[in-house]
Formats: C-alpha cells, sequence, structure tokens
C-alpha cells in the first residue's frame, strides 16, 4: 500500500455548482507541498473535503492516505490517522478552554489508536512547552477556545494544535495570512522543526514570504477548480511577479 | 360565575380540612379559606390565562389524584443532589416532614421546625410569613390549592447576623402510590438580618410512575441577609411538578437565585422577587434541558419596588425531539423604583424541529430613571462547531455532548457556591450523557 496523500481526479460540487473538476495530488511522506491559486479556485474546499467537512458533494474521484480511503470516514476517524487541517477561519467555542479541548482531542485520538490515555500532569507539561515555543502566553490556555483572539491568535493556536496533535499530514489553508511579521517566522519554524521523513505537509497559501521560511518541495497552482500547473520553489517566486493572470478557465 | 375545578381536587376539601393543621387559629383558618376559594374561583391554570399560557397540567386535568396525606415508607438515606462537603439535609416525603431522615440540628443560631406544630402553635411570625405575608394567589391557582391543603412541611430560622457554614439542603422526595398522589411539600425560611445560608432545594422522585408534587417555598429576609438559594427539579419522567418560590428582598440584602430543571413530564418552576428594600441585589439565573414530550416552564417574575435595586436574570434552555420549553420573565418597575437595573437573557437551544420553544419577556417600566434589558435567542448547534471538533478527532457524539454542555455550562458557572455549582453541573452532564445515540 502507498504511504501519503493520493487524491486522484477529485470532482466536488457545492450546492450543484462544481467546485473542483479533477483534482490530482500526490504529496509523498516527509514532502512539503505548496497550493497557490486565485480567490475562489478551490483551495480551502480541496482542504475541507480531505478532513471531512459537510456539505459538499463528491462526485468522482478518490482520497487516498495511507492506503485508506478517506473519504468513507467520519471527520474524527480522519483526525486519528493523522490527518490535521489548520483552519483558513478557526472557530470560536466558547465553554470549552483550550486546555480542556485538547487534551480531549489528544485523548480521543490516541484511544481511536488503541494508545493509552496522557496523564494529566504530563499533557498539562508537554501543553505549556509547546505553547511557548508558538509564543502563546499561558493564560491563552485558560481562556475559552479562540473566544476574543486576535486574528494571529487564533492561527498560532491552530499551530499549537498542531503540535499537540503531531499529525502525518498538516493541511495549512493561509495560515500566514493575518499574521504579523514576527508571528509568521514563529509559526514557519514551529512548521519547520516538525518536519520529518515521516510527516506531510500540504501549505496553502498567497504569499511566496510564507515559502522562503518554509521551503517546499513541491508548488501546485489550483486554478478554476484544476492543477493548472505544478513545479519547484521557483514557480512561487515566479507567481509573485507575474500573478494568475496566465491561468484562465478554459480546460488546459 | 365561577369556575369549577376541573377535576376531583378540593371534592374531599370539606372532609379533610377538619384535620387539617391550625384549625383553631382563625388566622390561618381564613388563610386556608381564601385560599380554598380562590382555587374554586380560578381551577387549574387554562390558557386564557396570561401567567399560564403555554403550560397546560393535563395530567392534573384528567388524572384522579389524590391529595390526601400520604406517608410512605423510605428507609434508605436520601441522597438529594449529591452535594459534596458539609451537608445540613432536611428530608420531606410526599411533603411531610420526616425528621428520621433528616440531619441533627446543631448550629446555634439555626432552628429546624415542623410547620404542621407551629401551626398548630399559633406561631405569629410562620404564620404571618405564609404566602409571601400576604394571600395573593392571582395567577397561582396551584399555590391556592397548596394552602388550602397546607398541612406540613419545614420552617428554618436563622438567627440575626449569624452565616450558617454548611450547605442546608432540602429535599422534597416523592413517592409512587397506587393512586396518583399529589404532594403539597411547603418550605419557609426566615434569615434574620445580616444572615447568611446556602439553601438548596431538591426535588425527585422515583424515575417511573405517575405522581404530582405543588411545592410552596417562602423566603423571609432580614435588612442586609445573603442568601444562595438554588434549586434542582430531577422529578421522574412521568411526574407533573408545579413549584412556586417567593422571596422579598430587603434593604442591601443579596439574593442569588438558581434553577435547574431536567425532570418531570410537566414541570412549572414559578420565582418571584420582590425587590422592596434600597439597595437590594438578586442575582436568578437557571437552565434546563428537556426532551421528549416534557413540558418545561420557568417563569420569573421580578417586582422592582424601591430605589438602587439591582435584578440579573440569565437562563439557558436545551430542547430535544418534541419537547416544549417555556421561559417566562416579568419585571415590573414600580412608579419609586428609580435608578434601578433589570436585565434579563433567555438563549434556547433546539436539537429537533419538532421541539418548540416559547419566550415571553415582559417589561413593564412606570419610573423614568432605570436601566432595563432583554435578550433572547434560539439557535441550534452549530455545524461549524461540531466540525471543528471532529477535525480534532472528538466524536460526533461527544463533540455535541461537549458543546451542549458548555452552553448550559455559561448558565452553570454563575452559581458562585462551588458544591453546588459542581453537583448541578454533574446533573446536567447525567442528562446529557442520557442522549448519547438518541440525538445526533
Ligand atoms: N457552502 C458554499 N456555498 C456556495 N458556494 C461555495 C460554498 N463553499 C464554497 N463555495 C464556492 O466555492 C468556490 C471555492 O471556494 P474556496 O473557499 O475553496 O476557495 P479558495 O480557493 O479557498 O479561496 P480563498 O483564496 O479566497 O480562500 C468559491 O467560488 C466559493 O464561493
Ligand atoms: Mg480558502
Amino acid at each position: 500500500m502507498s504511504k501519503g496523500l493520493i487524491v486522484t481526479d477529485l470532482r466536488v460540487s457545492v450546492e450543484g455548482k462544481e467546485i473542483l473538476k479533477g483534482v490530482s495530488l500526490v504529496v509523498e511522506p516527509g514532502k512539503v507541498h505548496a497550493i497557490m491559486g486565485p480567490n475562489g479556485s478551490g483551495k480551502s474546499t480541496l482542504a475541507h473535503v480531505i478532513s471531512g467537512r459537510p456539505g459538499y458533494t463528491v462526485t468522482g474521484g478518490s482520497v487516498m492516505f495511507d492506503g485508506v480511503d478517506v473519504l468513507e470516514l467520519e471527520p474524527e476517524d480522519r483526525a486519528a490517522l493523522g490527518i490535521f487541517l489548520a483552519f483558513q477561519y478557526p472557530v470560536e467555542i466558547p465553554g470549552v478552554t483550550n486546555t480542556t479541548f485538547l487534551k480531549t482531542a489528544l485523548n480521543a485520538q490516541r484511544k481511536a489508536r488503541g494508545e493509552k490515555e496522557l496523564d494529566p500532569m504530563g499533557f498539562l507539561k508537554v501543553l505549556r512547552e509547546k505553547a511557548k515555543a508558538l509564543h502563546l502566553p499561558d493564560d491563552m490556555l485558560k481562556r475559552p477556545l479562540n473566544v476574543g483572539f486576535s486574528g494571529g491568535e487564533k492561527k498560532r493556536n491552530e499551530m499549537l494544535q498542531m503540535a499537540v496533535l503531531t499529525p502525518k499530514l498538516a493541511i495549512l489553508d493561509e495560515t500566514d495570512s493575518g499574521l504579523d511579521i514576527d508571528a509568521l517566522r514563529i509559526v514557519a519554524e514551529g512548521v519547520n522543526a516538525q518536519r520529518s521523513p515521516e510527516r506531510s505537509f500540504l501549505v496553502i497559501t498567497h504569499y511566496q514570504r510564507l515559502l522562503d521560511y518554509i521551503v517546499p518541495d513541491v508548488v501546485h497552482v489550483l486554478a478554476y477548480g484544476r492543477i493548472a500547473e505544478t513545479g519547484g520553489p521557483d514557480l512561487a517566486r515566479q507567481l509573485e511577479k507575474t500573478g494568475y493572470a496566465d491561468y484562465t478557465g478554459s480546460a488546459a | 360565575m365561577t369556575h369549577l375545578p376541573m377535576t376531583p381536587l378540593l371534592q374531599d376539601y370539606a372532609k379533610i380540612s377538619a384535620s387539617l393543621p391550625g384549625v383553631h387559629d382563625s388566622r390561618v383558618a381564613t388563610l386556608r379559606a381564601m385560599a380554598a376559594e380562590s382555587y374554586r374561583t380560578q381551577g387549574l391554570p387554562h390558557a386564557r390565562v396570561e401567567a399560564w399560557r403555554y403550560t397546560r397540567l393535563k395530567d392534573l386535568e384528567t388524572l384522579p389524584f389524590s391529595c390526601a396525606a400520604a406517608l410512605s415508607d423510605v428507609s434508605e438515606p436520601v441522597e438529594g443532589a449529591g452535594l459534596a462537603g458539609a451537608v445540613l439535609r432536611i428530608v420531606l416525603v410526599n411533603g411531610q416532614y420526616v425528621e428520621s431522615l433528616s440531619s441533627q440540628v446543631d448550629i446555634p443560631g439555626l432552628a429546624v421546625g415542623c410547620l404542621r406544630e407551629a401551626l398548630d402553635a399559633g406561631d405569629d411570625a410562620v404564620i404571618q410569613a405564609l404566602d409571601g405575608g400576604g394571600a395573593d394567589f392571582a395567577g397561582a391557582p396551584l399555590a391556592a390549592l397548596a394552602t388550602a391543603y397546607m398541612d406540613d412541611g419545614v420552617v428554618v430560622r436563622v438567627a440575626e447576623g449569624v452565616s450558617v457554614a454548611p450547605l442546608v439542603e432540602v429535599v422534597a422526595l416523592a413517592t409512587v402510590d397506587v393512586m396518583p398522589h399529589l404532594a403539597f411539600p411547603r418550605f419557609l425560611l426566615l434569615l434574620g438580618a445580616g444572615a447568611e445560608m446556602t439553601l438548596v432545594e431538591t426535588f425527585t422522585g422515583p424515575a417511573k410512575g405517575v405522581y404530582a408534587v405543588n411545592a410552596v417555598t417562602d423566603l423571609c429576609m432580614g435588612e442586609g441577609a445573603r442568601l444562595n438559594h438554588y434549586v434542582l427539579q430531577a422529578q421522574g419522567a412521568e411526574a407533573t411538578h408545579v413549584s412556586l418560590g417567593r422571596c422579598a428582598v430587603p434593604a442591601k440584602a443579596h439574593y442569588e437565585g438558581f434553577v435547574l430543571q431536567l425532570g418531570a413530564k410537566t414541570a412549572r418552576h414559578e420565582m418571584r422577587l420582590k425587590m422592596q428594600g434600597v439597595g437590594g441585589e438578586a442575582k436568578l439565573h437557571g437552565a434546563y434541558a428537556v426532551r421528549g414530550e416534557a413540558t418545561c416552564d420557568t417563569t420569573t417574575v421580578v417586582d422592582h419596588i424601591a430605589e438602587e435595586t439591582i435584578t440579573d436574570q440569565v437562563f439557558k434552555g436545551i430542547l430535544d425531539d418534541k419537547s416544549h420549553g417555556i421561559y417566562q420573565g416579568r419585571v415590573h418597575v414600580h412608579r419609586n423604583a428609580q435608578r434601578i437595573n433589570g436585565n434579563q437573557l433567555h438563549k434556547a437551544l433546539l436539537l429537533s424541529r419538532s421541539a418548540r420553544v416559547d419566550c415571553k419577556p415582559e417589561l413593564e417600566i412606570y419610573a423614568d430613571d432605570v436601566k432595563c434589558s432583554h435578550g433572547a435567542t434560539v439557535g441550534e448547534l452549530d455545524d461549524d462547531q461540531v466540525f471543528y471538533l471532529q477535525a480534532r478527532g472528538i466524536d460526533v457524539v461527544t463533540a455535541r455532548a461537549l458543546l451542549l454542555r458548555a452552553f448550559l455550562g455559561e448558565a452553570l458557572d454563575m452559581i458562585s457556591v462551588d458544591a453546588v455549582r459542581t453537583a448541578f453541573g454533574a446533573h446536567a452532564t447525567g442528562w446529557l450523557d442520557n442522549a448519547r445515540g438518541v440525538t445526533s
């Protein structure tokens, strides 16, 4: 069985409108792929469908992860398999503290994988260390999940969750937007620290700047629901100059 | 023209009334007669009674309830709300004070007595405090019925300036009889000036079987007193529960109330607060959760009578299946009640398309320098929130339970006494756990 993420000819519609028109993509373990592309081209849609968000109709194609057909799985089972989505717009959840949430999530995943629950003290220690590395103050761990967090704090909190949950595939949906220059560097360092031969990343971004820090192995351009071009890190730099004018809605 | 009661209630009254306590005290006799007359006139609540617009007591209308005093044998210790720490527990079974099941009282300045004895002895303080110190049964036919049948109950007195350390829990336990039984638990608190206590009223009964409870609680606070008053309604699934609480908040006194309703087939809890002393403050919060075809009604009536009084209300409810939730909040600001603050918020979450919620705020303001607010929302669980939790590995059932618990938690967190917040929280969680697999 093949390791990593294999998306084959994926077709997705929302409310009768076709958004993804046959997307194919292979992300091998240990690799970092970047996805760029104009607004509304379907980048978040792809991320959501891989992680199992309801509301999308898959009309064709497949998504396999480590040999498992993930489209058959509930979102929580995909998470337990090691798929993580850092949301473009993290959700606020009043009444559930960041710490409780992360502990519940981590233990749920461990349980699903047949691993032992973490002891609470050990968990808190790990959590504090990782929060510190991301320059997140301790009091944000006690606050309700994302409630009243600034845009940048929410994004860094997504990175904290990634650091704690140690997924095998992390999809970062515009994690860089809304981050100040220092936060961008901190987040990138956090991602780089997690790069390993087993872990792959799908980094959705509009900006070359992030890719200066997190140097991708492969860059894709997603335009009008299709992968319009695939290349190396140079492709991102080139796009910075030319924009997406070369990619039109008509099939290539 | 009089409405005859639609049930046999009061039919055996003439026979029973002669043996009720306090017959020889003209004040008690007069009160009873007025109460009986008031019930005869009003009958059981119907849709045309504004205060009872949404809640019908169908079982009381149709089933042959008996009001005769019944004392069943209860031998196991009564657990109540499951409060941790020092608790002074007072147990009423079917409205009758049972000393053998209750804690021994050995606290200076605190006295627990039986209402029947107080009535027979012609206790002035008790008799004056009955029914909020007046025989006002308008809109409260069930309270009138309870006074007509007033038999036993508990009287707690706290002397001036005394701060009662343990929690005082009054457990009103109901049992199931061969005949459907209507019990009248009655509780009276005389809290001296400057005294402080935490009172928990726990209403509970068998999970199965038809019974009804019609409770009346009168709380008399002295100036500067502080009272925490928490009510847990955890009746069985076939029960009818009606309760009325009344509290007059005098000058500089502080009242904190919380009502958690989780049980019964038909439940109606009404709390009336009279803010009658300058500088009095009251918080009255609550939560409810209801499923099946049950009805759960929470009604509050707040009167701002004195200047510079503050009230704050937050209620949250969860409704599943074909249940019906009701929140009625009436705030009446009297002409001289200047510079008062009265806030009210009700939030409901519907888990099913067949569930229904009615929210009726009523603001009547006759003073000109006041701050009053009212807010109400009805929503559903947020799919984005559920997905966010699922995307982190939390299964959908747990995710929903977590969100629901958090929703109720916003209200429950306002209980300032740790042991009560914990115990009530556990009851709420228990209700949600029962929902697992049922809702999704
Ligand atoms: N629930 C929905 N209902 C209707 N249209 C939708 C829905 N979700 C997505 N779309 C549409 O699908 C298209 C792709 O959206 P998507 O969010 O995937 O774009 P994106 O590439 O992530 O854009 P951006 O760079 O702005 O984040 C857009 O035209 C969007 O309006
Ligand atoms: Mg997007």
